[in-house]
């Protein structure tokens, strides 16, 4: 494998440095602060970079190195984490002010992975709050900006992690993915990101927006990186029931440049319904450089996807988990609370103040969904028609090994362009929530650029467990594309 | 709305829901530990303190406590269950939802058998048994403007048990919950304390006209800290909705709470808001198969219940009724009995008598239960069978369990270091039996002039003059020789 | 949905609201309902509603006690305690 010129550096090849001694971690972390030190005040990625903590582990790793005893597949490998996953030590906001100065008192399994593998976590980045948004611009703290154009957003919920990977601050970060919230910033801002089939990474230590839905994945520059990353954090836990109780394949070890013999699914809803003319062209294009690596494609004219169902479901079942799941901020045992006289306003105040708009809108509209009288028209409907997902992906792939098509149906927007507008806004997840109602493993990869030089994502859909075939896929598609590492321009800079 | 008829045609109509703690090592969802009054807050953790991107874990033991109950309750158990979501806020839930059971509970329409007269029964229907986390516990100091919460005993495993509306009295209310406890009990699940807290129960109660079908509003009862005050409580609120529908008025559906000091129920404030618990599926849990084999090996691993114990203590071992319920009323008890009777060659009876009577009061005296007396079934076999054997009087053999429980020796030590070898003796014997004849005068010709009593007076100097260790039934026959008869 | 729903469901998830954010909220909640009412479009009679998309099986953990507690460290994120409660606003009785 080649490495590209320019700003990036692999995880991998950063890995092999400090395990040969080529370079230490010290070095990799100072040149990585030194990078985010030049372009954070531009791109606002972070919430919090833990300087201290993130050289006082590359010293204890340069030392294990020293002593002969270094070993770990991300040794000395900055990884930035975002802000809704536990690290015991740092904050976790989840970009809240409901849970401003919370620190955790343990770390999330997937972060105890990337410890135990040599990883260094450089920091928390920044996301919409609680995971609730599109843009990351539902951040109670500030707006990330998308390091290809700062005037546009990076998608979300996140954005930091797939803005810090654009910009060339970390190689690896950490996102979590409930309808696209992983894939949809990854297309958005050029890079790779893969939400793994659900219950293949243990959700412990994320805190939970929608827990039938959240998966914790990986989102990096190269497919070679990711496979790595998600290798290291999927897997059983016992913390977990809903994590799957087999040790997951190596990632790694099943990546392969050839696509022979593989049928990709093409369907209307991801391709040629696709609202952007310029993403169109690029997923038709992309779909050639597919059949050109051998696979074949399968139009499935036949099967109905339902992909005009999937933001009703998905807002439906999401944000009737989600009004549950943020019962708990409260005030009373961590966060600042508002003070108030009595009990009821204790709750509502502090609730009502210090939860944001966005996260307000979702809590009354799962609260109404679940509450007596409206129960069945709007939670029950919603998960029968998502088992109606879940049996249309397991017609489609009877006869195709993927489905593939575009992660985003829009390029990055402009900051502020459709925050007013819940409705629009939910539409930019149309084409990654049918995979997450239905648990699948699904990557967005680059397949180039619009004319205004915007970067659009090409995504790559797998039946349930098919983690290592679907990275594999998106492998072949990288290998071909000639995409593979490549930063936003911004990060040439300080290359 | 028309006033229904007046208090005679009216027949109360009540059902009770029982909330027991089941007995773990650890909580419900996580390994904290499961234990009563502990310092504030030690026993908590991530998992029940609520804290953000933690997770449930099923602890499997209470799954197993909690199917074993339904069994022991003859409940149908289903193939898979799962647990569901009860949504509201309170300071003591830490997680702003209560992980219970909602439409497929462990278990479904069992029973409780309640003995009535005459050895007959009544079923009372045991509507369904689910499986819940606990809440903290909350104080309120006294002309404070705080409350305070402890956490220990959020996320302790507890059990639902919700009977069908088939009581009908105060009374019999009274009795299934002891005859629930009972079961329980006997299944080993909960140590059913409602001093400790680890079983709770709140009742529900309406009226209705004698063969109608027709309820009035329900009331349904809260802060019932006895099973007597939910007797009285009961009672209490039967009445007060019997005078409500005499004078023509309705009674409200709601909430009340027994006052003890009052002895009366009281409205819990009407401020309270209308719940709307939004239960659904709890996501962090996927359903939980239950295999046959599993169920199989529970049903064999229960004892045999209280009921099949009494019939067979009666029949087989030929126990009085009132013997036979006393022993059987608790497991310990019976057990404590049965392994008595394995020790071989002793009067069921005679046995009987002893664990009801030395045993029991032991154990009350040192404020244990009966497996923490210290009396080794052996021992008190061994007792039992010298008594038979006439070597030990009745007396004799009281003070020679108590010193095996306060000693520790073996029977045959207690009865040495006691001196309380039975006189059995004629020669020996007579001497007291003419002392005793001698000092009583007024007895003996009592006695002569047809009073049978005065006998027995007689028989008690003897053995107040040989320290009880006079055989009562060689005195009996020595006196009645002197005496001619 | 109409005002009176938006102030009942805050109530219900303790979310305080001021007038003007319950007319706004109330506008974009119905404007999101009429959206989704798309799904009745979708014939669902005699579906099994999917709580959970795979086909999970839930697993059991032993009945330890977990030797460490982090119960000092939790109390410390707690904001007002008293000889090892936790203080909250008097709950009316
Ligand atoms: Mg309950
Ligand atoms: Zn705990």
């Amino acid at each position: 494998m080649t490495s590209p010129a320019g700003a990036f550096r692999s995880a991998v090849s950063i890995r092999d440095d400090v395990v040969h001694g080529r370079r230490s971690a010290r070095e990799v972390i100072e040149e990585t602060l030194a990078r985010i030190d030049r372009l954070e005040p531009r791109v606002d990625a972070f919430l919090a970079v833990d300087r201290a903590g993130a050289l006082a582990r590359a010293a204890e790793i340069d030392a294990e190195v020293t002593a002969g005893r270094a070993q770990g597949r991300l040794l000395g490998v900055p990884v930035a984490v975002k802000d809704n996953i536990c690290v015991r030590g740092l904050p976790a906001t989840c970009a809240s002010r409901i849970l401003a100065g919370y620190h955790p008192p343990f770390s999330a399994h997937a972060v105890e992975r990337v410890l135990a593998e040599g990883g260094v976590v450089i920091g928390k980045t920044n996301c919409d709050e609680f995971g609730m948004g599109s843009s990351t611009e539902n951040s109670a703290y500030k707006p990330t900006r998308n390091p290809h154009d700062l005037e546009r957003v990076p998608g979300g919920s996140s954005g930091g992690s797939a803005a810090a990977v654009a910009a060339g601050m970390v190689p690896l970060s950490l996102g979590s993915d409930t309808g696209g919230s992983i894939r949809q910033p990854a297309s958005l801002c050029g890079v790779i990101g893969f939400k793994p089939t659900f219950g293949a990474v243990s959700r412990f230590g994320l805190v939970a927006f929608a827990s039938s839905l959240d998966q914790i994945g990986p989102l990096g520059a190269s497919l070679l990186d990711v496979a790595t990353l998600a290798s290291v954090i999927a897997g059983p836990d016992a913390r977990d029931s809903t994590a799957l109780p087999r040790p997951a394949p190596d990632f790694v070890a099943a990546l392969s440049p050839s696509l022979e013999g593989v049928r990709i699914g093409v369907h209307r809803d991801y391709v040629e319904d696709v609202a952007d003319a310029a993403v169109r062209a690029l997923i038709g294009r992309a779909l050639e450089t597919l059949r050109e690596a051998g696979a074949r494609i399968v139009h499935l004219d036949g099967v109905d996807l339902l992909s005009r169902y999937a933001v009703p479901a998905y807002y439906l079942v999401a944000n009737s988990e989600a009004s549950s799941n943020l019962a708990r901020f409260d005030g009373l045992r961590y966060g600042p609370g508002a003070g108030a006289p009595d009990l009821l306003s204790t709750y509502t105040a502090t609730r009502g103040r210090l939860f944001g708009e966005e996260v307000k809108r979702r809590i009354l509209l799962g609260t109404f969904a679940l509450s007596s009288g409206y129960h069945d028209a709007y939670y029950l409907k919603a998960l029968r028609v998502r088992r109606l997902f879940i049996e249309a992906f397991q017609e489609a792939f009877r006869n195709v090994d993927f489905i593939a098509g575009a992660t985003s149906p829009i390029p990055a927007f402009a900051l502020g362009e459709k925050i007013d507008d819940p409705v629009t806004m939910y539409q930019c997840d149309v084409l990654t929530i049918p995979a997450s109602l239905a648990g699948l493993p699904a990557v967005s990869v680059p397949c180039g650029r619009t004319p205004q030089g915007l970067p659009v994502g090409l995504q790559i859909i797998g039946p349930a467990l098919a983690d290592a075939r679907v990275l594999s896929c998106a492998f072949a598609f990288e290998q071909r594309s000639g995409l593979m590492g490549t930063l936003a321009p911004l990060a040439e800079e300080v290359a | 709305m028309t006033a229904p008829r007046a208090a005679p045609d009216l027949e109360p109509v009540i059902g009770l829901e029982v909330h027991v703690q089941l007995a773990t090592r650890s909580k419900l969802f996580c390994a904290c530990r499961n234990e009563y009054g502990a310092a504030p807050n030690a026993h908590v953790c991530p998992v029940c303190t609520g804290q953000p991107g933690v997770l449930p874990v099923l602890n499997e033991q209470a799954l197993s406590l909690g199917l074993s109950a339904a069994l022991a309750l003859g409940c149908e158990v289903p193939a898979s269950t799962k647990f569901d979501r009860k949504n509201y806020f309170y300071p003591d839930l830490p997680k702003g939802y209560q992980i219970s059971q909602y439409d497929r509970p462990l278990g479904l329409g069992g029973a409780v058998e309640l003995a009535g007269d005459g050895g007959a029964t009544r079923r009372v229907g045991v509507a369904r048994v689910h499986l819940e986390e606990d809440a903290g516990k909350t104080l309120h100091p006294p002309g404070e403007n705080y409350s305070l919460v402890d956490l220990n005993r959020a996320g302790v495993p507890l059990l639902e048990i919700v009977s069908a509306p088939d009581l009908r009295s105060p009374e019999e209310a009274h009795r299934y919950l002891v005859a629930l406890k009972r079961t329980l009990r006997y299944a080993r699940v909960s140590e059913c304390d409602m001093e400790k807290g680890s079983l709770r129960c709140d009742a529900n109660v309406s009226l209705r006209a004698r063969g109608s079908s027709a309820l009035n509003a329900r009331v349904e009862i809260k802060n019932l800290n006895s099973f007597r005050n939910v007797e009285r409580a009961l009672a209490h609120d039967i009445a007060r909705q019997t005078t409500l529908l005499a004078a023509g008025e309705a009674v409200l559906q709601e909430t009340r709470m027994w006052r003890e000091e009052e002895e009366c129920t009281a409205p819990l404030r009407s401020k309270e808001e209308e719940h709307d618990y939004r239960y659904f599926p709890e996501p962090d849990l996927p359903e939980f198969a239950i295999p046959p084999e599993l169920v199989e090996r529970l049903r064999a691993g229960l004892p045999e219940m209280p009921a099949a114990r009494l019939e067979r203590y009666i029949g087989r071992l030929g126990l009085p009724a009132e013997t036979a319920a006393a022993l059987a009323a608790d497991w310990e008890v019976a057990d404590y009995y049965e392994r008595c009777l394995a020790a071989g060659g002793v009067p069921a009876r005679a046995v009987a008598s002893f664990v009801l009577g030395a045993v029991l009061q032991e154990a009350n005296a040192r404020h244990v239960s009966v497996s923490g007396v210290n009396i080794p079934p052996a021992s008190l076999a061994e007792v039992a069978r010298l008594v038979e054997a006439g070597a030990l009087s009745h007396q004799a053999a009281r003070k020679v369990l108590a010193e095996i429980a306060a000693s520790g020796q073996s029977a045959a030590q207690a009865v040495a270091s006691l001196g309380l070898e039975q006189v059995s003796d004629r020669a020996q014997l007579a001497v007291a039996v003419d002392a005793a004849l001698a000092a009583a005068p007024v007895a003996v010709a009592q006695y002569r002039a047809g009073k049978q009593n005065a006998l027995n007076a007689l028989v008690g100097a003897v053995m107040k003059a040989t320290r009880g260790k006079a055989d009562p039934k060689l005195a009996r026959q020595l006196l009645l020789e002197r005496l001619g008869a | 949905m109409d005002r009176t729903t938006v102030d009942w469901v805050a109530r219900l998830a303790r979310l305080e609201i001021d007038e003007r954010t319950s007319a706004r909220l109330a506008a974009q909640l119905s404007a999101i309902l009429e959206y989704f009412r798309s799904l009745e479009q979708l014939a669902t009679a005699g579906i099994a509603p999917a709580a959970h998309p795979g086909d999970l099986r839930g697993s059991t953990r032993p009945d330890e006690e977990a030797a460490a507690s982090a119960a000092a460290q939790l109390l410390a994120n707690v904001p007002r305690t008293r000889d090892g409660f936790i203080q909250v606003p008097r709950i009316i009785e």
